[in-house]
């Protein structure tokens, strides 16, 4: 996890990124990955899914995540604001971190397809927001108003495909949806952890899991106890018989 | 861990499976009844996996009789499958049987849609022993287009000597490469093969291809 300033007090994050029973199986390393940040009162978290068909993409995952959340938050740092990012900034910088991607590849003889991943990220201030997405995966904002607004994998048309940053339409596929109201937490996670965080079609968090876990969290002594209970819950073999996916889930919460 | 944890399943995803079966006066005695057999293996299989009888999603159709094209066993989820007893008489309209299955395809898809069901692509198994005897040509071009559209993916299986690989060849986008030549009356590993992928394709994630087995259980191999 890339926390690239001390996590200040408007904000407590948790995440945890496990290894899938069917990568278990195979000796194959977790490809998804997390990062977050905090500058000032605007929060900047992402969860990333590398492609299983993708050979390197457990490293694609993690630069991209790394990546991005650092020159999102160095954009907040030089002043930019939240508008400044959703109105062009964030598409900026996922092109930059794409073309670095593009730099690595051709320096280990890959192809960017090889380090394919989904991105869905998060970038919330004190009353406004917005989430971005390429791909799968999922994000749901806690509003004030008890509320969930919830930003939708895009697949296509099959279930098991999808879109990564390292297509070449990346840009039309990237969505950004809004967030024009303050929020109580913010949940971002792969679609390994949907069939179980969220209830059926997607339709909102699935409260006999979440609300165990957010109200374990609310009230944990340290994000380090946190991160690492949340861990053990998405190893749970329970989970197994529900997929044999990578699991990531980042939960940041209002202070 | 986190205590009071709830971990259920919620996935509401669906792998439709159809099977277009030559059940025409060829077919009669012991093919038909290996045929059958194989279903009935496929019944067991798919409901002997957890995630498999809940994603899977079948359609039979049948065709035979005079130039007739019918649906043997309706959509149900494997879970509550049950291997339709087929008999064997009359004609092959080949053309009519797929034309029905791709209509009842996108009827499908059109149901997953209005309900927010997420489905994987649909699998196609066309199987005959013989010769088509309709007009089949309008039903290869529209299963060719169909698969070239990624609608659907489409196994073409010749059984015994005297199916037209030609003719079955032309409902595949790939051709007669696409033609699959069942050894002997193998419907048994054929069908504990269909069942082995059906298990992978409905657990597979996005971006991770699912990896199948060989066909060399059930296929003769084209040299």
């Amino acid at each position: 996890m890339a926390a690239v300033q001390a996590t200040q007090d408007s904000w407590r994050t948790f995440g945890a990124s496990v290894t899938g029973k069917a990568h278990l199986d195979k000796d194959i390393p977790c490809q998804d990955a997390h990062a977050h940040a905090v500058v000032g009162d605007v929060l900047v978290a992402i969860v990333c899914d590398g492609a299983g068909s993708a050979r390197l993409s457990e490293q694609g995952a993690q630069f991209v995540s790394a990546q991005t959340v650092q020159a999102l938050a160095g954009r907040l740092e030089q002043g930019a604001t939240v508008q400044d990012l959703h109105d062009g900034a964030l598409a900026g910088t996922l092109a930059q971190i794409r073309a670095a991607l593009g730099d690595i590849a051709r320096a280990a003889n890959a192809t960017l397809d090889d380090y394919a991943a989904t991105v869905v990220g998060v970038v919330m201030g004190q009353d406004i927001g917005f989430f971005f997405h390429l791909g799968d995966g999922l994000g749901v904002a806690q509003l004030g108003d008890g509320g969930e607004l919830i930003s939708l994998p895009a697949n296509g048309e099959y279930a098991n495909e999808t879109y990564f940053i390292s297509g070449e339409r990346w840009r039309e596929q990237l969505r950004l949806l809004p967030i024009p109201q303050s929020v109580r937490g913010v949940v971002l996670m792969s679609d390994g952890c949907m069939p179980f965080a969220m209830s059926k079609n997607n339709a909102a968090l699935y409260a006999p899991f979440m609300d165990a876990v957010q109200g374990y969290l609310r009230t944990v002594e340290s994000i380090e106890l946190g991160n690492t209970a949340l861990a053990s819950t998405l190893a749970d073999p329970r989970t197994h018989q529900i997929t044999g996916d990578d699991k990531t889930l980042l939960l940041a919460l209002r202070a | 861990m986190i205590p009071d944890v709830a971990l259920v399943d919620n996935t509401e995803q669906r792998t439709p499976l159809v099977l277009v079966l030559d059940c025409s006066g060829s077919m009669d005695g012991e093919p038909v009844a290996l045929l059958n057999e194989g279903l009935a293996l496929l019944e067991q299989e798919l409901k002997s996996d957890v995630i498999a009888a809940k994603r899977v999603r079948i359609l039979v159709i049948q065709y035979g009789a005079h130039d007739e094209a019918v649906v043997a066993s309706n959509w149900c989820d494997a879970m509550d499958f049950t291997a339709p007893r087929l008999e064997a008489n009359g004609t092959t309209p080949t053309g009519a049987a797929v034309e029905l299955a791709l209509a009842e395809i996108e009827q499908e898809k059109q149901r997953f849609r209005q309900a927010g069901v997420a489905y994987t692509r649909p699998w196609l198994f066309l199987m005959s022993d013989g010769e088509p005897t309709d007009r089949w040509q309008h039903g290869a071009e529209q299963a060719r287009a169909a698969e070239q559209a990624n609608k659907v993916a489409i196994f073409p299986i010749a059984v015994g000597d005297n199916a037209n690989i030609d003719s079955l060849g032309q409902f595949s986008s790939r051709g007669e490469r696409g033609v699959k030549q069942l050894k002997g009356l193998q419907f048994r590993e054929l069908f504990l093969w269909l069942s082995a992928s059906m298990q992978v394709v409905s657990q597979s994630r996005p971006g991770a291809q699912a990896q199948l087995a060989s066909t060399d259980g059930w296929s003769v191999v084209s040299t």
